[in-house]
């Protein structure tokens, strides 16, 4: 039921979109042309492309994949570029492909990475793409450009988005901001999820994450322990086999929550600094 | 865990809470108590051993085919991780085989699996990973791509790699894979090799069924990822028979694809369901007006795929009685189990939740129609449906019609849908078509094995593909 429940959520952002919206297709960068025609992939058979990578896909709110070969005389690059709905969607889905080991290139859409010998990815708004080498000698520096003017000829800005700003500064450990589109913590209670790594002064280590609380996490008394707190905020908190505590603070509208740390009090101290 | 912070001793005097103790405990006890969600078992269906309090663990396994590895009847699909604790929270309770592939998360899924392998014994598991081949390329660079996976996978072997998602019949053969997979197994870095196929593919491509079927008699695949299930058991019983008789290894998804209602959307007093996808839009930016107008603009659009998918379960549906989603999951999954020739199911288990959910089912299968269901449903494949694969027939045909290629034609058109594309194969076969058996006192009768009714069948199949 919860994966018909996640596979049909995703289904949904898959239009959330929206159809006002453009039709998008792949740009075709000058000195660049179109092999044959665009491909279109939407919510059912983007397993056709990726096999069961599209599940993944799916729980962050895939919309419609567009493939394109293009080609340079002898060289040749597929571009998949993925429609997720929307910036934190695709910013979710790109960090969860992104390799660690690889450093960013900069000026090339939001973010973008290559991954040697043979593919590039790159963010730009609610756009997650993929230029893969298909053929000829394609220099890294050849696919970092296509991969900009890719991202040049597609609809949004470059920026990051906002909420990834909501997590606080002070203890974040560089490059640890990502977005869990469902089963954050492997929990399904905990969707939509921005979070990053921090450390105390001792090099613990633990998660802050940002969420809009759903339903089930407000109202389940089964499986999370709840106290209301003077200010009026509501406490919410349930162990997680292996890594200690998770722990929320916050209202209906919006919760701070914190993870990995053995010790609840621990962890409410963390949580009432970070948001007084 | 119950007490509310700052009013009671320091935490790691107490009973529940501390980090040494979650990191000791070790026990499925204390691990199913933390994640507070054991499942509930059925009470009609038949249970295996043990109290009803123990904590849900794997209670049944099987030999996945010449790997000669027993195998747990439940695996853990691993395309949607993203906490390692939940491959060991797995592992912790029964679970041994781990499904995953490099495009999963573009190797994520791998590095996950890999981060929970300190906490797991290397010997008793069964790793598989899959590389996709689609673009042909050489014995070498599937060397490499197999050793990154190794890497992030953090061990120095694999149990089984696959071929993924095949829908093309002559990468079965594909010689660089297979160059390559002897290569990996004399270096010790690979022990088995393997295939999976989701179905067919664009234009023209080959059935899930041929592909696997083709893989079996190539003999060099030991093991297979196959989708199976009440909704598509004709292909699955086909390529689990033909891996039967040559001991290939069978893991299963997709086992669980049906629904049992209608979605129906009322904003006011939206279903679980729905509410989730309010939780998400909402919680990505979306105001409640503007995820109101996306969803309903998603049901109206997904309408016909619902109503074909609630088509093809009611049967399943009213033949058990089944009254919510979550037991027609189960007793899907519970189908399936019940088959000894399918050896594992693999299900995608991204939470704990997900885990606990699914372990009481380990043992565990219809009882009563449901296994009447089967039976019949056994009885009559044997005699309705021809394996293709098998031409024991051919030589009682005076005409020597390709019985099997004008059945598996007929298949194409009835089963798939498929309709022009079976009908101009069958043309492309010419005279050797079934229209001879119009004069033919049929020889044929009684020669297949399994008792298909030949003569009648050829018949059908050339009404389907002529249209006369």
């Amino acid at each position: 039921m919860r994966m018909l429940m996640i596979i049909a959520m995703a289904l949904v952002l898959a239009t959330t979109a929206s159809a006002q919206q453009d039709v998008v297709h792949v740009p075709v960068p000058d000195g660049w042309s179109a092999v044959d025609e665009e491909y279109r992939y939407g919510r059912d058979d983007l397993w056709e492309y990726i096999n069961g990578a599209a599940d993944l896909f799916l729980s962050y709110g895939f919309r419609e994949l567009i493939v394109r070969d293009l080609e340079q005389g002898d060289r040749y690059v597929t571009i998949s570029v993925y429609d997720m709905g929307g910036p934190l969607d695709a910013f979710g889905v790109y960090e969860r492909e992104r390799p660690d080991d690889e450093p960013e290139i900069t000026d090339v859409g939001a973010a973008a990475v290559l991954q040697p010998p043979y593919r590039g990815l790159m963010l730009k708004d609610r756009f997650y793409v993929k230029a893969e080498i298909a053929g000829g000698d394609v220099s890294a520096g050849s696919l970092a450009s296509l991969l900009g003017d890719v991202a040049a000829g597609l609809p949004g800005r470059d920026g990051l988005p906002p909420q990834l700003a909501e997590l606080p500064d002070e203890g974040r450990q560089s490059g640890t901001v990502a977005f869990a589109g469902r089963a954050f913590l492997g929990l399904e209670d905990l969707s939509s999820c921005v979070h990053a790594t921090y450390a105390l002064a001792d090099g613990t280590e633990y998660r802050l994450f940002t969420l809009r609380p759903g339903r089930a996490l407000l109202s389940d008394t089964a499986r999370w322990n709840r106290q209301e707190r003077p200010d009026g905020r509501q406490l919410i908190w349930r162990e997680i086999p292996y890594s200690g505590v998770v722990a929320l603070l916050g209202d209906e509208d919006s919760m701070l929550g914190v993870a990995d740390l053995a010790d609840l009090d621990r962890a409410v101290e963390i949580l009432t600094a970070a948001a007084p | 865990m119950s007490t509310p912070p700052g009013s009671r001793p320091p935490h790691d005097q107490e009973t529940g809470v501390s980090r040494r103790r979650f990191l000791t405990a070790g026990g499925t006890a204390a691990l199913a108590a933390a994640t507070g969600c054991a499942g509930n078992r059925p009470a009609t269906e038949t249970v295996p051993d043990g109290s009803p309090s123990e904590p849900p663990r794997i209670n049944r396994h099987r030999t996945l085919g010449r790997t000669g590895f027993r195998v747990s009847d439940i695996g853990m699909g691993c395309g949607m991780i993203s906490e390692p604790n939940v491959v060991r929270y797995a592992y912790d309770h029964g679970i041994n085989l781990f499904d995953t592939a490099e495009v999963y998360g573009n190797g994520d899924s791998e590095t996950k699996i890999g981060q929970a392998m300190p906490h797991m014994e290397r010997d008793r598991i069964f790793i598989v990973t899959k590389l996709g081949i689609d673009d042909r390329p050489d014995r070498q660079a599937i060397v490499e791509r197999f050793n990154a996976c190794l890497g992030r996978l953090a061990t120095d072997h694999v149990d089984a790699l696959y071929m993924h998602g095949i829908a093309y019949l002559d990468l079965v053969t594909y010689e660089p894979f297979h160059a390559a997979c002897e290569q990996l197994k004399a270096e010790g870095k690979l022990k088995h090799v393997g295939i999976s196929s989701h179905g067919p593919r664009g234009d023209e491509p080959d059935a899930m069924d041929t592909v696997l079927l083709k893989a079996v008699a190539d003999g060099r695949f030991d093991v297979m990822l196959l989708s199976y299930g009440f909704v598509n058991k004709d292909e699955g019983e086909r390529v689990l028979a033909a891996c039967k008789e040559k001991n290939v290894g069978t893991t299963i998804m997709k086992s669980a694809t049906g629904i049992i209602e209608m979605p129906e959307f009322d904003p006011d007093n939206p279903s679980e369901q729905v509410q989730g996808w309010y939780d998400h839009l909402e919680g990505t930016g979306a105001t409640h007006a503007e995820a109101t107008e996306r969803i309903r603009d998603y049901m109206e659009r997904r309408r016909p795929e619902f109503e074909r998918s609630l088509a093809e379960s009611r049967p399943f549906i009213e033949r058990h009685g089944i009254r919510t989603q979550e037991e027609l999951d189960r007793k899907s999954y519970q189908w399936v189990l019940r088959n000894p020739d399918a050896h594992t199911i693999c299900p995608s288990l991204a939470t704990f939740e997900a885990i606990d959910r699914i372990l009481p089912l380990s043992g565990t299968q219809l009882t009563g129609a449901g296994a009447a269901m089967l039976d019949e449903y056994a009885s009559a494949f044997r005699s309705r449906n021809c394996r293709f694969s098998c031409s024991a027939c051919t030589s009682a045909c005076p005409q020597r019609l390709p019985v099997n290629t004008i059945l598996r034609y007929a298949y194409y058109y009835q089963k798939q849908g498929r309709q022009k594309y079976a009908m101009r194969k069958y043309a492309r076969l010419g005279g050797q078509n079934a229209a001879a058996c119009l004069e033919c006192d049929a020889p044929c009768h009684g020669a297949c094995p399994q008792g298909v009714q030949i003569q009648d069948r050829l018949f059908e199949a050339h009404g389907l593909l002529t249209m006369v």
